[in-house]
């Protein structure tokens, strides 16, 4: 078969994908490993492999949520572009003249074949922010609902940074030209930027609305400090901001 | 009733007589007061094939690389059979639910790599195994058998679950099946051939021992 030494994973270290393996003839580990004295006996060595295969797969893990953020965020601007689409071809649609050879109903207008087709993009779009918030984001999608949490991670440029920024940072996301108009002296601070969509902020009274979304989002920073670190949901801590959330609202 | 596999028992659930093995759930299987947890063999091809043709021959402690472990359920119940096993998927989505099942499963090896590519884990699968378990979505599905006979003993045998929709969504089943058959022939003697019908569609089971 193949004339290349063998590798075992012991000796490169987990690499066993790296090139000096290419080749490979499988051979009997477990044995050779007692004889090279890498393990004690058999049961040692399919201990340590066993540890040290989880230990890469957690690895594993780690780098797909990371391109799952990724993906989040271009999956958030993709649907923003085609949810603007979707607003300029309805303006328009009856401008539109009947599609060229196209098998519509007379009843339907160009425009509208768009508009439907477009609709069901967006709704593909949805449903797939559905199911990466659920991966990425559990905590955050727990108190901001999938899409708003989609918003923050594509506002700040991942879940990673989002999980860094400060949340004062995070409580005027989306309010930049704002934010800046008042650094410059012009106009008063921004009081929220994206997380207006969120129901306690639209909700709450003018008065009341600077302190609720300064409350949201420092609970919208812990989330993803907890998404970006520990990856799981937290049930206490989630359970907890929708007490905090249910009292703002009565 | 056919024989089982040691590790492998039918037991009673909500009246009726079910294939169980002992060891932590894994996807909401019922357990009984013994520990003895459901195989749903709806949701494994290797357990439909113990259900209704019993023992293929697996020996305690033989070792088995698996191929196309996915979320882990069928592994999960071979190793709780006492059977060592190497359980490759592809998908690194995957890489969680296997996490989980290999937790309590010291002799469960969870590996995420390409089928097509055995030489990159050839340093990590050891050699002279008795058993290739394949259950691949793969247009390359006898090529994958093929290539990965290197870690089968002499005396090895090879399951190999054929998806025909996988290979050829458009030739008919049985066509596809021969095709594969033909390009095993050189590498494995084919002992059996089992529709999976009942449970899985357009799915043939192959048992073949290595030439």
């Amino acid at each position: 078969m193949h004339g290349e030494a063998p590798v075992p994973w012991y000796v490169t270290d987990g690499q066993g994908d790296s090139t000096e393996t290419r080749g490979a003839i499988p051979q009997r580990w477990p044995a050779l490993a007692v004889a090279a004295g890498v393990s004690d006996s058999v049961d040692g060595y399919y201990d340590t492999l066993h540890s040290h295969l989880r230990s890469r797969l957690r690895t594993e893990i780690r780098e797909v949520s990371e391109a799952e953020d990724v993906e989040l965020l271009r999956t958030e601007r993709l649907l923003q572009a085609v949810e603007a689409a979707v607003d300029d071809v309805s303006d328009r649609r009856s401008d539109l003249a009947p599609p060229d050879g196209m098998d519509a109903p007379p009843a339907f207008t160009a425009g509208e074949v768009v508009e439907v087709a477009l609709r069901d993009q967006a709704e593909a779009l949805r449903e797939l922010i559905d199911h990466l918030t659920r991966r990425v984001a559990p905590n955050l999608r727990a108190i901001a609902g999938p899409r708003l949490s989609a918003r923050l991670i594509e506002e700040a440029g991942g879940l990673q940074r989002l999980a860094r920024k400060p949340s004062g940072t995070v409580q005027v996301l989306g309010a930049e030209s704002a934010l800046f108009a008042h650094l410059q002296g012009r106009g008063t601070s921004p009081k929220h930027g994206v997380i207006y969509t969120h129901p306690a902020v639209r909700h709450a009274s003018h008065a009341d609305r600077g302190a609720v979304a300064r409350m949201l989002s420092g609970k919208l920073s812990i989330a993803a400090r907890i998404d970006y670190y520990r990856g799981s949901p937290d049930e206490e801590f989630i359970a907890d901001v929708g007490k905090r959330l249910r009292e703002v609202r009565t | 009733m056919s024989d089982l596999p040691e590790g492998v028992q039918w037991r009673q659930f909500g009246g009726r007589q079910r294939l169980a093995t002992r060891g932590d759930p894994v996807y909401g299987e019922p357990v009984d007061a013994e520990g003895w947890r459901v195989w749903d063999t709806n949701r494994s091809k290797v357990g439909a094939l113990l259900e209704t043709h019993g023992d293929p021959g697996f020996e305690p402690d033989s070792g088995v690389l698996y191929l196309g472990a996915a979320t882990g359920t069928t592994v999960s119940h071979l190793a709780d059979m006492g059977l060592l096993v190497y359980a490759v998927e592809l998908s690194a989505y995957a890489a969680d639910a296997l996490l989980e099942v290999s937790r309590s499963r010291p002799r469960l090896f969870p590996i995420i790599a390409d089928a097509r590519h055995p030489a990159r884990y050839a340093g990590t699968v050891e050699a002279d195994l008795s058993w290739l378990i394949q259950d691949v979505a793969s247009a390359e599905q006898a090529q994958i058998a093929t290539a990965n006979r290197r870690f089968l003993a002499d005396d090895g045998m090879s399951m190999i679950f054929i998806k025909a929709r996988s290979i050829d969504a458009t030739a008919s089943p049985s066509t596809v099946f021969a095709d594969v058959e033909a390009e095993l022939t050189d590498t494995y003697e084919i002992t059996a051939r089992v529709s999976m019908d009942t449970t899985h569609e357009d799915h043939r089971a192959i048992i073949a021992k290595v030439r």
